[in-house]
């Protein structure tokens, strides 16, 4: 994936965007008085600051020349994140280590060279050295297995 | 006397051999993710918070700062045997350094390069221990309204002296600022932007944030990059410098030491910005400097002696004030905050052994460093080769692992995840992580100290230029504002961290 955009014209909307999105949830929860701040007298002032700051670096966007933000390799991005939410989603279900491995060989194919055989000692090694760590030294309440 | 007893009594925790234990896991982790490429400290230090929450807390910042300042020394080596700066602060290292072990003197550049960090270490450490008391004396004197101010003008100043475009770090900043919103309003209950999540209530944890921006978040942004490849210089011979050697390497390891523990206080100075400077002194004030980047003895003594100093004394405003100076300094506050404790001036004086522990332990973990990096050099260089294929599963295991550990609950993870998102997205936007870090750790300390002073004065914010020293710490805040704004200071800043 190619993105055109700059780096600083995408900033720049991703911070305005954050701003206006806390000023609307700000408001509906109250400023109150300086004297007796409410929830909202914070987060809202901190908003208006963020929507000054980032139109400032979406408006330089548009004087000043900047590098795009260029090629996005989705490879690297969807197995690192696919392997984390998995073993977020799996761990409690199928035990630490299944998730474990899971997790290891999900992510490996962010990489080149994904060697069944090498993969498949790297995840038994990794799990089982920090089953004996966190599960074993460290106590930690989570199952190994699911049975 | 005071200050005898003060170190006796941190010496005496440094040295229980629970504390040895944990420095030399500190400081050998360190050395190794210094060495290790892709893997720097800020990444390790995150990963590592869940693991601390077992350990008592002066064993826990023992151990965090091992990391910390191993990295450093870790740094260096690679930066020369192979020109490829481990950590960021060992880029002026490569320069001279690299040079030196091509002209086949990488051992002598190895012990310069070792000895000058002790040297400056052990100078920096009695330094911490002279400026630390009197600082956190000062500042018992501090009310809201100037903690308010320090905390502002510690964040401009953290931005000023950063890396890269000025305005975004700010926005950094200030959207940190904004996620430490995320909870329940401890003063009137209210639930803000927690979005019926359930682990949003108490606020978004700290290590979360953490681990999934730089463990996360900085491993998807590594395996983007193509691989390097390396050049290790084979051999290394003639480690022990002569005396002769040894008469070059003082006065600039001196300078060094003496210019990195004063940049070290100053907030966002820290090592980086201490190497360069400590660099280009060097070069000005030597009678040939022609001979700077090619291997001048000078060029690899003083950036390491500044560093490490730097490292060191960045510990000063981070122990007495509370006030991170960089994004390490802001994990370690988070550490401490989630032991439980108050970073603060009252620290000192309510945990001495503690403070005073974490002061002689950097003494001792220098120590350490030099053994470990000297005589086992060849071991280092091993891993210099090891393949980041094999490397960042295990990362990625460690950051789950953590992140579950937390609250033994798997919606951490799933949050952290979204974490590691937003880190590589600003990662490739060109926005520093660091100071949303900071701006995530301040921002809360900051809205209680504006509310305090606000209800004392009556809402009225003249409380913040009646009282000197928070007027003092505007003064500076807007001086630093209008300097950052002056075209002269950009350009410098421009060359300096392109040199």
């Amino acid at each position: 994936m190619n993105i055109h955009m700059s780096q600083d014209r995408l900033s720049g909307l991703f911070f305005c965007g954050v701003a206006i999105v806390g000023i609307a949830l700000s408001s509906n929860l109250g400023l109150g008085t300086p004297a007796r701040m409410a929830a909202g007298f914070f987060p809202m002032w901190l908003s208006v600051l963020l929507l000054i700051l980032g139109g400032v670096v979406l408006a330089r966007s548009f004087i000043q020349a900047d590098e795009p933000v260029g090629e996005i390799s989705l490879r690297p991005l969807t197995a690192v994140l696919a392997g984390v939410v998995i073993f977020s989603l799996a761990v409690e279900r199928w035990g630490f280590a299944l998730a474990g491995v899971v997790l290891i060989v999900v992510s490996r194919l962010a990489a080149d060279r994904f060697k069944p055989l090498e993969v498949f000692i790297l995840a038994v090694t990794l799990v089982g050295l920090s089953a004996l760590i966190f599960l074993y030294a460290l106590k930690l309440p989570l199952r190994l297995l699911p049975f | 006397m005071e200050l005898l007893q003060n170190l006796g009594l941190g010496l005496a925790v440094a040295v229980q051999p629970i504390n040895l234990f944990y420095a030399f896991v500190g400081t050998l982790l360190g050395t190794i993710i210094g060495v290790l490429p892709g893997v720097g400290p800020v990444a390790t230090i995150s990963v590592l918070l869940p693991v601390t929450f077992g350990l008592n807390p002066t064993s826990a910042i023992i151990m965090l700062a091992g990391i910390y300042y191993g990295a450093q020394y870790g740094g260096s080596t690679t930066a020369i045997l192979v020109r490829l700066p481990g950590e960021s602060s060992s880029v002026v290292t490569t320069l001279d350094g690299y040079q030196m072990a091509r002209q086949g003197k990488a051992g002598l550049a190895l012990a310069t390069a070792a000895l000058s960090s002790f040297l400056a270490g052990t100078v920096a450490t009695l330094v911490v221990a002279v400026a630390a008391p009197i600082l956190a004396e000062f500042a018992l004197a501090f009310g809201p309204a100037d903690y308010c101010a320090l905390m502002i003008f510690g964040l401009v100043g953290a931005v000023i002296l950063a890396q890269g475009s000025i305005i975004k770090a700010l926005c950094m900043i200030v959207f940190g600022m904004l996620l430490g919103t995320i909870g329940i309003d401890m003063n009137n209950g209210t639930a803000r932007f927690t979005f019926n999540i359930s682990q949003f209530n108490d606020g978004l944890d700290f290590a979360v944030v953490a681990m999934g921006m730089f463990g996360l978040g900085e491993t998807i942004a590594n395996l983007e990059r193509k691989d390097h490849v390396r050049h290790v210089v084979d051999r290394i011979r003639d480690l022990w410098p002569k005396p002769k050697d040894l008469k070059a390497i003082l006065p600039p390891a001196l300078r060094g030491t003496v210019l990195g523990s004063a940049l070290g206080i100053l907030p966002g100075g820290g090592p980086i910005l201490a190497s360069f400077s400590a660099y280009s002194l060097e070069k000005k004030i030597s009678s040939n400097p022609e001979r700077f980047g090619n291997g001048a003895i000078e060029g690899v003594a003083a950036p390491e002696a500044a560093n490490n100093a730097a490292a060191q004394t960045a510990f000063i405003p981070m122990l007495t004030l509370g006030i991170p100076a960089t994004g390490t300094m802001a994990l370690m506050i988070g550490a401490l905050m989630m032991q439980g404790l108050a970073p603060g001036p009252q620290l000192m004086f309510q945990r001495p052994e503690l403070f005073w522990g974490v002061i002689a332990s950097m003494w001792v973990g220098n120590a350490m460093l030099v053994i470990l990096n000297l005589p086992l050099i060849g071991m280092w260089v091993k891993l210099l080769s090891a393949p980041y294929r094999l490397l960042y599963p295990s990362i990625l295991l460690f950051c789950c692992i953590g992140l579950y550990a937390i609250h033994n609950d798997a919606g951490d993870v799933l949050i952290g995840a979204v974490f590691g998102f937003l880190g590589y997205m600003f990662y490739r936007l060109n926005c520093e992580l660091a100071p949303l870090l900071l701006g995530f750790i301040l921002g809360p300390m900051i809205e209680e100290n504006l509310r305090r002073a606000l209800l004392i004065s009556l809402g009225d914010p003249i409380v913040f230029v009646e009282r000197p020293i928070s007027l003092t710490f505007l003064v500076m805040t807007v001086a630093l504002i209008i300097a950052m704004a002056a075209p002269g200071l950009q350009s410098l800043r421009r060359k300096a961290f392109q040199e």
